[in-house]
């Protein structure tokens, strides 16, 4: 019930966004609609009538479809950004399919008899596609344009990784924030512009033929227009950021640059994965991102310095469970080998080696740990196993690395690796229930994601680094029996940054800087 | 009139017609007659160029098929198919104009002209005109199919197979009434049927065929009574009986009837001289005993009384005659 009235009273706060975001949806869906009109029922009667073609056509048709939506979206960048268009294009190539494949089969399987009769009453070859196979396979070509519209009407709620807007943009702030209302508002709607375009096209589907005639004009017309009504979003000369969902839902993220900097700028949201080459490739000037990624160094890009702190500290460090310490009290001194030696310079770069020099964790951790001369042969390994899990990416498969060669050059205990354990969720309750004896955490994460303390205590605790780790610290031990080493040095949190070269030329330094920045230039 | 010279068909490696000759005057019935694979469907469309000739010559007229447009000559001759072939998507009326609007009349002269086509074929306009095919049964649908194939009053009519698909009440109604049609009275018609009973009844020439040529060519009679081969022979087989009766008509025979000195009024129920002998032994037969029934010559004034025994006698002497 209390849920219910939350999404209730969601609806009601986000009211006019949703509406703007359906409406957006509503545009995205038939602008590509339309295209794939344009394109595909031409094409349909081509190869309808040039049947040698058809093959190739068809399966040239289904390659599109055949290649993950993400993926596709994700090709798309290079060649036409991010925004409107490379969503329309997105779309309009799934769509393309459903629309060829059955205007060719709705033409090729008119009646025989009656295309013998069209033919021997002397219409020519003109006449009969247009007065007898069209109308009688737009029963078959107004399906596949129901299959079309269902189909776009899921797909775009994708757009919103590439910045091209719709419901998507409440889906992917809910799931990554974990807020079922929110998912919902996008959802709802979502589902039920596919059910409603549906029925609508079902019904068209089955009327009279003389009608179906006037019902698919005014579906044509009506897509026109609808189509039109979807206006590209114009930043003009201003700088235009682009967030990823989560980052748009997160005090620590959008809200906080709102409410702390009174920042106000042009935004787009984004999939993470795309984000930085975006901002590379000049469609994007500013991005929320992680400060010790490795495209940071790659795409040379600067970070504005967070001059009011509303992003906390993440200060990676292992976390352990307390009884493993115990039973094998070496551990604590290898672990602790690592402590302050990695800085955020050092994580980017060792992320860029194996995000974008495709080294393999383990060549970069050895690298590393040879050239502190924290290297060593590892010891023959019967002291006992010592289970290291990580979360899914780049950056805490080095960590797990460095960790195990550490272990086993010092001290006599076996290492068993578990990478790849998704989010902070899944490590976390791994370690909780015994599967795992140490990951990487992060002292942002443990207080934000796991400990969620009230707003006011996390206000208070959020400037300083030493403070959250203390409190992390503390309040891991108490209530789970884990315990927080040392810190390893750097601090991946999120950062605004942009271009190095925008940032110099536009001197621009600190957040504040941008601020101000984009007030004098509005 | 069509001249049909050595036409031929062949597909890759198989011929489907070989060689194939005839000619229909103007106002004749020509039946294409034979097995499934004979040829004959081809032949029928090799006329309108529907099935294009590997060889051959066809004329209409005296003009060769070939100097015109293919769609042009077909709007000049129309087209009846076995399963009717109307469109789904046109309502009786939108169907019956379909050639008249493609020949650019005006609205005024289609609208008349498919009244009067409906009413001929006994499909009442009010009641028909705005309805779809799919309404109709088939005995319907194939009427609204013929007056489609005349509204543009072509002077050839091609029937493929035009009963083909009615059962076989629907089917003899709908004969009778193509028959009795006067719009087909003037039109030279070439029609394929498997039907042998079908090409004795509407046929003035048949042209028997298998494996794509001309086994014979000739009237009714000349099959029954005069086979030109085995295959002929054994194709009329054990109906020949039957057959004879259908093609012998009192026309044939009228100078081997005695002289009646009764003829005076025709009744309504009198028979013309242009019906078959079979027609005169069906009636008597089915009038629930009527002795004779009474033929009337509209060439003479004439008129004659007949009964069972008179039929047979004129069957026998026909055969010897001839």
């Amino acid at each position: 019930m209390d849920q219910q009235q939350n999404l209730w009273e969601f609806f009601l706060l986000q009211g006019d966004k949703i509406l703007s975001q359906t409406v957006t949806h509503i545009g995205l869906t038939f602008a590509s609609l339309l295209l794939a009109m344009l394109l595909g029922l031409p094409t349909g009667m081509l190869i309808a009538k040039r049947r040698r073609l058809s093959g190739p056509v068809l399966s040239t048709a289904g390659i599109f479809q055949t290649i993950p939506s993400i993926a596709l979206l994700g090709f798309m960048i290079p060649l036409l950004g991010i925004g409107t268009l490379p969503a329309i294009v997105v779309l309009f190539l799934y769509a393309l399919l459903p629309v060829v494949r059955n205007t060719y089969v709705g033409i090729t399987g008119v009646d025989e008899g009656v295309k013998d009769a069209a033919k021997g009453m002397g219409m020519t070859e003109r006449q009969i596609l247009f007065k007898v196979e069209l109308p009688l396979a737009l029963p078959v070509i107004m399906a596949g344009i129901r299959t079309a519209t269902v189909i776009n009407v899921g797909v775009a709620t994708l757009a919103a990784y590439i910045a091209g807007g719709g419901l998507g943009e409440f889906i992917f702030a809910g799931i990554a924030l974990n807020n079922t209302n929110m998912i919902l508002a996008g959802a709802i709607p979502a589902s039920l512009l596919a059910v409603l375009f549906d029925y609508l096209l079902g019904k068209v589907q089955l009327l009279q033929p003389a009608r179906i005639r006037k019902a698919a004009l005014a579906f044509s017309v009506a897509t026109v227009f609808i189509s039109g009504a979807y206006l590209m979003p114009s930043t003009g000369n201003q700088l235009l950021a682009g967030f990823e969902p989560e980052f748009m839902g997160r005090t620590d993220g959008y809200l906080g640059l709102k409410s702390k900097y009174k920042l106000d700028i042009p935004t787009v949201v984004i999939g993470d994965a795309l984000m930085y080459k975006a901002l590379y490739e000049n469609k994007l000037d500013v991005i929320g991102g992680y400060s010790t990624d490795g495209r940071l160094k790659a795409y040379d890009l600067k970070i504005l310095k967070d001059d009011r702190t509303i992003f906390p500290p993440y200060y990676a460090a292992p976390v352990v469970r307390a009884e493993v310490l115990e039973n094998y009290p070496e551990l604590r001194n290898a672990l602790g080998l690592l402590k302050g030696m990695i800085d955020d310079a050092t994580m980017t770069d060792l992320n860029y080696r194996v995000d974008f020099l495709k080294q393999s964790p383990e060549k970069v951790a050895k690298d590393f740990l040879l050239s502190k001369q924290l290297w060593r042969v590892p010891q023959k390994g019967n002291g006992g196993v010592i289970r290291i899990g990580s979360k899914i990416f780049g950056e805490q498969y080095i960590l797990a690395e460095i960790y195990s060669m550490l272990i086993r050059g010092h001290t006599n205990l076996e290492v068993e690796t578990k990478t790849g354990l998704g989010g902070t969720k899944i490590c976390f309750d791994a370690l909780l229930h015994k599967q795992i004896d140490l990951y990487p955490e992060y002292t942002g994460t443990g207080l934000l994601v796991i400990l969620q303390p009230d707003p006011r205590t996390v206000d208070s605790l959020i400037a300083s680094r030493e403070k959250v780790f203390q409190f992390v610290q503390e309040q891991f031990e108490k209530r789970y029996g884990l315990i927080w080493l040392d810190p390893i040095g750097f601090n991946n949190t999120y950062a605004l940054m942009m271009r190095r070269r925008q940032a110099q030329a536009l001197n621009l330094k600190t957040i504040t800087d941008l601020k101000q920045y984009l007030e004098e230039n509005d | 009139m069509i001249v049909v010279e050595n036409l031929s068909k062949h597909y890759n490696h198989s011929v489907a017609v070989q060689d194939v000759s005839f000619e229909v005057k103007e106002g004749e019935n020509l039946v294409l007659l034979g097995t499934s694979g004979c040829g004959k469907t081809t032949t029928l469309r090799m006329i309108n160029r529907l099935t294009e000739a590997s060889s051959g010559e066809v004329y209409i007229n005296g003009k060769s098929i070939f100097s015109q447009p293919a769609d042009l000559l077909r709007r000049s001759i129309g087209y009846v198919l076995q399963n009717n072939g109307l469109f789904p998507h046109y309502t009786v009326a939108e169907n019956i104009a379909l050639v008249p609007k493609l020949l650019g009349w005006s609205r005024q002269q289609i609208e008349e002209r498919t009244a009067l086509l409906l009413k001929k074929l006994h499909l009442s306009p009010e009641r028909y005109w705005n309805e779809y095919p799919s309404r109709l049964s088939g005995g319907q649908q194939q009427r609204v199919g013929l007056a489609r194939a005349l509204a543009a009053n072509p002077p050839i009519l091609l029937m493929d197979e035009p009963f083909g698909a009615l059962d076989p009440i629907t089917r003899a109604s709908v004969r009778k009434e193509f028959r009795d049609l006067d719009e087909l009275n003037k039109k030279t018609v070439v029609l394929v049927t498997h039907d042998i009973q079908e090409a004795f009844e509407l046929g003035d020439r048949i042209c028997l065929m298998d494996k794509g040529r001309i086994m014979q060519h000739g009237t009714p009679a000349d099959l029954v009574f005069r086979p030109a081969n085995d295959f002929v022979s054994s194709f009329i087989g054990r109906e020949r009986f039957l057959l004879g009766l259908k093609a012998v008509s009192f026309s044939d025979v009228w100078n081997m009837l005695d002289s009646d000195e009764t003829a005076g009024q025709v009744e309504a129920d009198t028979m013309r001289e242009s019906q078959s002998l079979w027609e005169a032994m069906e009636y008597l037969s089915e009038s629930g005993g009527a002795r004779a029934v009474a033929v009337y010559n509209e060439v003479s004034g004439e008129q004659r009384e007949i009964m069972v025994s008179d039929i047979l006698r004129l069957l026998n002497q026909f055969k010897q005659d001839y």
